[in-house]
């Protein structure tokens, strides 16, 4: 696993684990506040903005694990800074695949994390957390390869819609989405996520050398 | 005469360029340089060479042993530094430190800080480092200099290294490449590109001359010195030397011109004027003759 971390760390310095862990602390404090708003406050409007904001600030949470796997993923094309370098570097495609593999664990923990903490506030939107987690890490892994940023672009909008769409789906005027009791389609839709997370990384892993090499041709 | 890297049909191709290296040897022990205009296909060759491209076809040998660029033990020994952005924009100092640490055996962290100290860029410890982006050209190739001399390899290839260098950073370069050689007792090599030779024609023992794809010349500068005269004159002898003359310049007056010394006898008959070239001369000489017959 050290080796894993390690061949991360060659990719991406010290800045994107900095970047990573800045924005995690950044969403934690937001987070942080505005459960107590909604907890504190007795005015109805404020709770309802609260209950409305959240999800959709879940949404961040999952996007924090995409940046060190994104970083990665850029770090193999030809038109980024840094490229000859680290394909100068011994063992380069071996690196570039443990790199990933690794980016993608540091993702699932900083999802897990966060979505083990907020079960114990909403069981419900840690599931949706989890399920917009992985499926956006898997999507990503799936398509990280692509040439065109738009093609790495396109499916994270997919998952992030979809993940709205449920939310929607799921909601109802009378039961917000905070108290609802998971069940059914919320776990469901948490191990669909897994489903594709463990797709994406099988694959882009199994396609990492194959495409590093290719780049540079 | 040991080579450091031999390489054989040696082609990379894409769609609007060749470049095409039926044979190479660059020797062990001495500073290379890859002269040519731009575009003639010195970074292309460089890296291919060094793994960083791959070759469409041919074959290399490294230090007559490593056939495979993508050796682990091979790499190590091969110190390669690219023309420009050859770390990522957002990285500082102590990005390259730990990043190099990592992928290296023989970073030496110790020497990076203070080779960064004496090229006066950023070390991990500045406080308030800048990051790449945030650094001039020269400042950012310094800081891939120090890195990658703070290795320890038995070969040094460098793509442009002077060009965003000033004159004075430019000599030290120079002075820090000696050293090199100095301390590999002839183990050690370098091969480095440039267009612009003036500089560091000090730093050059072997010059390999290319022009659009393809090498043109190559062998030890002293050699190549001995090869070629400049011939001068006055423009009224102009038309009698200028078969003999591989490139020339003519004005109302003068002429001058690049030719062969086995023909310095029959120039000197002509009432030309013939002298030993510098690697600039050379170099403008036989890059012009290239693109006049290309």
């Amino acid at each position: 696993m050290r080796r894993y971390i390690n061949d991360f760390r060659i990719f991406t310095g010290k800045t994107a684990l900095i970047t990573a862990m800045w924005s995690e602390l950044a969403v934690i404090v937001l987070f942080a506040a505005l459960i107590a708003v909604h907890t504190l406050t007795d005015s109805e409007t404020i709770r309802g903005f609260c209950e409305g904001f959240i999800p959709m600030f879940c949404t961040l949470i999952p996007i924090i694990g995409y940046i060190p796997c994104n970083t990665t993923f850029n770090l193999n094309r030809a038109v980024n800074p840094g490229y000859k370098y680290f394909h100068s570097l011994p063992d380069s495609a071996g690196r570039f695949r443990r790199a990933l593999t690794a980016s993608s664990v540091i993702s699932l923990a900083l999802v897990l994390i966060w979505a083990g903490a907020l079960w114990l506030w909403s069981p419900t939107i840690s599931m949706f957390v989890v399920f917009m987690g992985l499926s956006l890490k898997g999507t990503q892994n799936i398509f990280g390869h692509a040439k065109s940023g738009l093609g790495m672009f396109l499916p994270m909008l997919v998952v992030i819609s979809a993940m709205g769409f449920l939310m929607g789906f799921t909601s109802t005027d009378a039961d917000s989405l905070i108290y609802m009791k998971p069940e059914g389609i919320f776990y469901a839709a948490p191990a669909a996520g897994a489903a594709i997370f463990v797709v994406g990384t099988v694959y882009s892993a199994a396609l990492a050398e194959k495409k590093w090499r290719r780049e540079v041709d | 005469m040991d080579s450091v890297i031999s390489a054989k049909g040696f082609t990379k191709k894409y769609s609007k360029f060749t470049l095409d290296v039926p044979e190479l040897d660059i020797p062990k022990g001495f500073a290379t340089a890859l002269i040519g205009a731009n575009g003639a296909g010195k970074t292309t060759l460089i890296d291919a060479l060094c793994g960083i491209i791959h070759a469409t076809s041919g074959e290399v040998t490294y230090f007559n042993k490593y056939k495979d660029i993508d050796s682990t033990e091979l790499r190590e020994k091969i110190g390669y530094c690219a023309s420009s952005g050859f770390f990522p924009q957002a990285w500082k100092a102590k990005d390259i430190a730990i990043s190099m640490e990592l992928a290296y055996d023989s970073f030496d962290r110790k020497k990076f800080e203070e080779l960064c100290g004496q090229l006066e860029v950023d070390t991990e410890h500045t406080k308030k480092a800048r990051a790449m982006y945030k650094q001039s050209d020269g400042n950012r190739m310094r800081t891939a200099l120090a890195a990658v001399f703070a290795r320890e390899t038995e070969l040094m290839v460098l793509d442009e290294p002077g060009s965003s260098l000033d004159p004075l950073m430019r000599d030290r370069l120079c002075d820090r490449m000696r050293e090199y050689l100095d301390d590999g007792e002839g183990e050690k090599s370098i091969i480095f590109s440039t267009h612009n030779i003036a500089d560091m024609e000090n730093a050059a023992d072997y010059a390999v001359f290319m022009d659009a794809g393809k090498i043109i010349e190559q062998g030890f500068v002293e050699d190549l010195k001995e090869k070629y005269v400049i011939a001068r004159g006055e423009s009224a002898g102009y038309d009698e030397v200028k078969g003999l003359l591989l490139s020339h310049n003519c004005n109302r007056t003068v002429f001058d011109g690049l030719a062969l010394s086995e023909n310095q006898e029959k120039l000197s008959e002509m009432g030309a004027a013939c002298e030993r070239p510098t690697l600039q001369q050379l170099s403008i000489g036989l890059l012009k003759y290239a693109e006049e017959i290309r």
